[in-house]
């Protein structure tokens, strides 16, 4: 209690974490979503080692979080669903890495 | 944790991924081929053959590559590399033309010195194209070109083109195992790993 305030300083960034983000599988679906433009199920599937039931309702997730965007196109003739980050997704992980960074350096040694 | 948002390193892996296939060795093991056998059989006709790494490429990267690995867009970033790197290689073709140009109008350098002049020249393009491409067997290819370029000023032909032979032989045999290797590691995916999601 006595380092309250310390330990308030020391929180704020913890609890500032987005969770939804923190999810191991789910922030290295964003992080490949956001080093690139967009991307679809299989491309995410190799490069995260997910299979599809787990990435999917991983997206489902952060689709109605509104940070990924699911749009059905086709490519030739086969239809494919691609995955987008949304604007609110890249500045949603920003902030994420940015709090991440903060967390980082206030602990000690 | 600081390794996993490495996003530059994280990019960089996503883009290599798609040269684990093979196809730019086969496509390279072609041209070098191509060019050792049109000199050696003195047919006008494998000229032609040079070009028949490109549709193996486009072809292989679109019916083996992508069906293993899926359908990205890289970011703006990749993209502007791409377009520094076609500028790069666009002003390659000129300069190899002028060269050309150069000779055919009977400038008369020691073959040595050309040939030098152009083992540099193609280390320098194979290099920029590896940069760019952030692809770094091409690199060692690059220096593989240069490397007989010298071999064949030095000795002339038919050492010149049976090192080419030779070294053509070797790429061709990295990129078919770097693609035995590639499909054993991407196996298609089935129906039910990956249905159509509408």
């Amino acid at each position: 209690m006595s380092s309250k305030k310390e330990g308030g300083e020391t929180q704020s960034p913890i609890m500032e974490i987005d969770k939804l983000i923190h999810e191991p599988a789910r922030l290295m679906i964003i992080a490949h979503l956001y080093v690139v433009e967009s991307a679809d199920f299989l491309f995410l599937m190799r490069q995260t080692g997910l299979t599809f039931g787990n990435l999917s309702s991983h997206l489902s997730k952060l689709e109605k979080a509104d940070y990924v965007k699911i749009k059905k196109e086709f490519i030739g003739k086969k239809p494919h669903t691609m995955l987008k980050l949304t604007k609110k997704g890249r500045e949603a992980f920003l902030t994420y890495r940015k709090n991440m960074k903060q967390v980082f350096e206030k602990l000690p040694e | 944790m600081n390794k996993e948002l490495d996003l530059k390193e994280l990019e960089k892996k996503v883009w290599l991924t798609y040269f684990q296939d093979g196809f730019w060795d086969i496509f390279i093991a072609s041209m070098m081929l191509t060019m050792a056998i049109r000199t050696l059989t003195d047919n006008v006709w494998f000229t032609l053959g040079m070009f028949t790494g490109v549709p193996i490429l486009v072809i292989g990267k679109k019916f083996i590559t992508i069906p293993r690995l899926g359908h990205v867009k890289f970011s703006q970033f990749r993209m502007k590399r791409q377009i520094r790197l076609m500028a790069t290689i666009g002003i390659a073709v000129c300069a190899t033309v002028g060269f050309l140009l150069l000779i055919s109008m009977g400038w008369d350098a020691p073959k040595v010195i050309s040939s030098l002049g152009m083992a540099v020249f193609l280390a320098l393009i194979f290099g920029l194209i590896a940069y760019f491409l952030e692809f770094p067997r091409l690199f060692i290819y690059g220096l593989m070109f240069a490397t007989n370029e010298i071999i064949w000023g030095l000795f002339g032909e038919p050492t010149g083109p049976y090192v080419v032979l030779i070294f053509g032989s070797a790429v061709l045999v990295i990129g078919l195992i770097i693609l035995a290797s590639f499909i054993r590691k991407y196996p298609l995916p089935k129906e039910e790993e990956i249905p159509n999601v509408l």
